[in-house]
């Protein structure tokens, strides 16, 4: 497959095109065909080194595959948008079922990578703060990065509403 | 509340002494922790991209750029003049 590989940290120069062998899809995996892959603002911190340590290191080995948001076709037949966490800059990804959607025909698949980790979070930050602690008496005040924040409006309506989630 | 961190500067700093004194919380939030725990798939994401489909919730999509100009993609998020999800396609 072809993907956008680096094998030193760096800024976008260390970036390069190559042609590796497919990934291999592992119990709980799927193998897709990559039809659109997210850029998100973790790559950077990701191929400039700066999350190499602790529980949740984003450091592969290097030469590395940059990639956390994919929309994809599985060998049957579905379309899915994923969570992965190296390997999406590529024209093949492996995605685990637990971190997959079927991706409704309506939504496109750059709206779908939008969903995400910054749909994803706003949802947790609004409904539950991942935590039995609700912030219900929290509000968002700014917003100067209007990723998250967009979904959030929304969705902080909604978690008011006498329907709730 | 605040979001991101793309200035990559450091967040504001607050005197424990004020939280007592005014009876406030500080959270912080991240959600790789959560994910590697429960997954990505599921409800919420699910009940995302219904509202999207019905759109209810209308997500920002940014530029796009073929996968062999992921370069130009990350000079763009590090210049902060993009705006919305950036896409690559392969």
């Amino acid at each position: 497959m072809r993907a956008m590989q680096h094998d030193r940290f760096g800024g976008p120069e260390v970036l390069r095109e190559v042609e590796v062998p497919d990934p291999v899809a592992g119990p709980g995996e799927i193998l897709v065909e990559v039809e659109a892959a997210g850029v998100d603002f973790g790559d950077i911190k990701e191929i400039a080194g700066e999350l190499t340590e602790g529980p949740y290191a984003m450091k592969g080995p290097l030469p590395h595959i940059l990639g956390m948001e994919v929309v994809g076709q599985a060998g049957d037949g579905r379309r899915v948008v994923g969570y992965i966490r190296q390997g999406g800059y590529a024209t093949k990804a492996v995605v685990a079922e637990r971190d997959l959607a079927l991706l409704p025909q309506e939504v496109g698949a750059g709206a779908a990578l939008a969903l995400l980790v910054r749909g994803l979070t706003a949802w947790r930050t609004a409904t539950e703060k991942g935590s039995s602690t609700p912030i219900m008496d929290s509000r968002p005040t700014s917003s100067w990065m209007p990723s998250a924040g967009r979904f959030s409006t929304p969705l902080w309506a909604r978690s008011g509403s006498s329907d709730g989630w | 509340m605040t979001y991101g961190a793309s200035s990559r500067q450091g967040a504001t700093v607050i005197p424990p002494t004020r939280l007592a004194v005014e009876n406030i919380t500080v959270g912080g939030f991240w959600l790789t922790p959560l994910i590697t725990r429960d997954g990505a798939g599921g409800k919420a994401l699910e009940e995302l991209l219904d509202l999207t489909a019905r759109n209810r919730l209308r997500p920002l999509v940014g530029s796009e750029y073929a996968l062999d100009h992921a370069r130009d993609a990350h000079e763009g998020l590090l210049s902060r003049r993009t705006k919305g999800k950036l896409v690559l396609l392969p």
